[in-house]
């Protein structure tokens, strides 16, 4: 499985956004078991993943292959992140998949997020329940 | 008080009738009484003249009877007798046709001469002797002079008249001459036949010595009493004809007349009593029906005072013409001061500017109804509904109702309106919050666990962690039960077309935790032809505590957790079969697992809230829930969900 996640997708590179420290130093434990993954770039909010993603705008090899994006946040949510998201050249988006990964069971939010069509999924925490193999294989 | 009660009696139509009855009557029975008497002077005259004719021709006969006996008689007494006196006879005969036998009598009284002798064999027969011949005999010789006895009946057989005139030589009763008349000869000569048929019937009778009379011939049908009749006696001689009148009609006809009478007079009396009756009873009519327009009118003002709206007649122009007390006393005035104010004057000046009334549209007929800031005498003001509409002769009838407190009932609950909006907003965040807060450092928690269980080896650490993993997971469920019953309550229905695969797929996603899930062996079996309409978030729930109570309450004896999941769809609803092999339970538990925190055994981790939920949203998607369980061998669960595609789709 894992190899042919490399083969697909070669070096994956994941960017995970969200305020709270306990949950990165989880998911970056969990993520950092698959061996497919290249790069784990941590940022806790979303302005703060917005200037590192303009930054890195010249470098689509830089760009992350997949994001894991929190909703309740401080200053900026996930939804807010996600209207700002939605202005990068799409040639960067289509490679890159974007998961909402909350702690919220509120219907609300998985009906919200599905109104934007770069969030491939909503995941309930925690990350270690899901396959993020089979998550970046999905279409 | 008399007169008055006569002319009453007068004015009365039947009284009228019947007098009217009475005169015509009377009338009509007198004239006919005229016309009877006129009939009956008809009839005698006819009668009289009928029987003068026939006493003509009687006459006409005796008078032969006389002239034969008397020129027999002369030449008796003058030649003796003679000696051919059958030649004599015969020519004597031969001249008087109405005489069939002539005889000669001696003084003794014996028949000495008969002609014709045939068919008369008397010769030798002594007459004084004789009971029946005798008297008439006796009395010829008595009286000197011709005499005519009968009829009687004859010596020679049959009835007839016998004529004799008496011969004296020398002053001495030397004997007679007689002429005999048989009846049918006399009824011919009269010309009176018994069954003839004509206007007249005849009798004819003897009158005896003692006044009796003993009749001889009758007209057949003669009708006693015989009404109209006449005698004729003829002088020497002892009988007497009734000529009797046959015009049996007169009655008739007079009695028509009468019954004709009396049926113009009942015509009369009851066209005079119709005739009359008219006015009576229009009059009655007219009273009757006043009666009842008084009546209505005094009910219909009634109706107006104690109306509890107040009730207005406007001209076209807005001014008061009418108004109940109820009007007066909503606008603090008394009716007089309020009829000949305007509209105007009653309504706030303010909004009458911005809305003003509506006369033109009133006017076409259209009835208004609106609210209006009335003013009362006072200055202070309430607010109204006013009904108002054109009446038929075109005054503007408005109806007016005090709804201020209906007003300010109606803002009351406004105000609790967006109250309850609040609050449920509230509510709304207060769930978000819950989700994200309490769950969010629990699931940090379980992370945790997770990464130290790939990281530890030691069992009897791993053992721990479990426990730790298994605790949070519990409060985990409660809290995502509390939210699912929370949300369940006030967020509405969201019907969408369901695909049970994929939520029984999600399901198992989602029970990763327990223990045995990746033991238990699921059978679905989906026959869902029909597209299933429901909120995919409440069948969801229901499948969750479906399935992960048949993964937690597993029989540990059996060999692996299994469970049956058969759902048919249909138009009008999805039956929904969830059947499992776990531990059962006993009859009088059934009742009980609905309800809240009712826990079947200690020995499952769970919160007992489970049931409770699907309960609660069965009854939002009015399903229904039947439940069959065998201690030991398993459970069975029939749901029934109603399919909402039509509400789904409009």
């Amino acid at each position: 499985m894992n190899q042919t996640v490399e083969k697909v997708r070669g070096p994956v590179h994941v960017l995970l956004i969200d305020d709270s420290d306990v949950d990165n130093f989880i998911n970056k434990a969990i993520l950092s078991k698959e061996n497919y993954i290249s790069k784990i770039t941590i940022k806790n909010s979303g302005p703060d993943a917005l200037e590192y993603l303009e930054h890195i705008l010249e470098e689509p090899e830089s760009f992350p292959d997949l994001i894991f994006l929190d909703i309740r946040m401080p200053r900026m949510n996930g939804f807010e992140f996600l209207e700002e998201y939605r202005n990068f050249p799409e040639k960067l988006k289509a490679h890159c998949k974007i998961y909402i990964l909350s702690s919220s069971i509120d219907p609300l939010d998985s009906e919200k997020s599905k109104k934007y069509t770069m969030v491939k999924g909503h995941l309930v925490k925690p990350l270690a329940h899901y396959h993020v193999s089979k998550l970046l294989l999905e279409a | 008080m008399k007169v008055s009660q006569k002319r009453s009696l007068f004015n009365h139509p039947f009284f009228v009738a019947f007098i009217v009855f009475l005169l015509v009557f009377l009338l009509s029975q007198y004239l006919t009484y005229q016309r009877y008497l006129l009939l009956k002077s008809k009839e005698q005259n006819k009668i009289a003249n009928h029987a003068i004719e026939i006493e003509e021709k009687l006459q006409l006969v005796l008078n032969q009877s006389f002239a034969v006996t008397k020129t027999l008689g002369f030449i008796v007494e003058n030649y003796g007798i003679p000696k051919d006196f059958d030649s004599i006879a015969d020519i004597m005969l031969e001249s008087n046709k109405y005489i069939d036998v002539l005889e000669l009598v001696n003084g003794n009284g014996e028949i000495t001469h008969v002609y014709p002798l045939i068919g008369n064999e008397v010769k030798g027969f002594n007459i004084l002797e004789d009971s029946i011949g005798k008297s008439g005999a006796i009395t010829t010789i008595q009286r000197k002079d011709f005499f005519t006895t009968g009829p009687i009946p004859l010596k020679q057989g049959g009835a007839g008249f016998v004529s004799r005139m008496p011969i004296f030589v020398n002053d001495t009763f030397y004997g007679f001459t007689a002429a005999i008349v048989k009846l049918p000869t006399l009824l011919n000569a009269i010309q009176i036949d018994s069954s003839q048929i004509g206007p007249f019937s005849y009798q004819l009778s003897k009158v005896n010595p003692d006044k009796s009379e003993s009749v001889f011939f009758a007209s057949e049908n003669i009708a006693p009493p015989y009404v109209h009749s006449t005698a004729i006696d003829m002088y020497n001689a002892e009988w007497k004809l009734d000529v009797i009148s046959n015009e049996k009609i007169t009655f008739a006809t007079v009695a028509l007349f009468s019954i004709l009478g009396a049926v113009l007079s009942i015509l009369c009396a009851f066209l005079t009593w119709q005739f009359l009756r008219l006015p009576n009873y229009l009059s009655k009519m007219v009273h009757q029906k006043t009666a009842l327009l008084k009546e209505s009118n005094h009910k219909f003002k009634t109706l107006v005072e104690q109306a509890t709206d107040g009730i207005f007649l406007t001209n076209q122009k807005g001014l008061i013409t009418e108004v109940n007390s109820k009007g007066a006393e909503l606008l603090g005035y008394t009716i007089d001061q309020l009829l000949g104010l305007t509209l105007y004057d009653i309504y706030d000046h303010e909004e009458v500017k911005d809305n003003p009334i509506r006369f033109k549209e009133l006017k076409e007929g259209k009835a208004i109804l609106h609210e209006r800031k009335m003013i009362r005498k006072d200055g202070s003001f309430f607010y109204g509904e006013i009904n108002a509409k054109m009446t038929p002769n075109g005054s503007l009838l408005g109806i007016l109702r005090d709804i201020t407190e209906r007003k300010e009932a109606r803002k009351i609950l406004e105000r609790q309106n967006i109250e309850l909006q609040k609050t449920n907003s509230e509510l709304d965040s207060f769930v978000y919050s819950a989700s994200h807060e309490l769950r969010a450092p629990l699931s940090s928690v379980l992370g945790l666990v997770h990464i130290m269980l790939l990281e530890e080896n030691k069992p009897e650490i791993n053992l721990q962690l479990n426990m730790i993993q298994q605790s949070i997971k519990r409060l985990d469920n409660f809290i995502v039960d509390i939210i699912e019953y929370s949300r369940n309550k006030h967020v509405g229905v969201k019907v969408e077309p369901i695909n049970f695969t994929i939520l029984i797929e999600n399901s198992m996603e989602g029970l990763w935790y327990l223990e045995n899930t990746k033991k238990l062996s699921i059978h679905t079996d989906i026959k869902d032809k029909a597209e299933f309409w429901s909120d995919r978030k409440r069948v969801s729930i229901l499948l969750n505590n479906f399935i992960s109570n048949a993964i937690k309450y597993h029989d540990l004896n059996k060999d692996a957790p299994s469970i049956w999941i058969n759902i048919t769809t249909s138009h009008k609803e999805a039956v929904v079969q969830i059947k499992d092999n776990g531990i059962g339970m006993e009859t009088e538990q059934l009742d009980k697992i609905f309800d809240m925190f009712y826990r079947v055994s200690s020995d499952v981790m769970g919160t007992g809230i489970g049931l409770f939920i699907v309960k609660e949203v069965l009854y939002k998607l009015n399903g229904s829930i039947e439940v069959e369980s065998v201690l030991g061998e398993g459970s069975l669960f029939t749901l029934k969900l109603p399919n909402e595609s039509n509400s789904g789709k409009s």
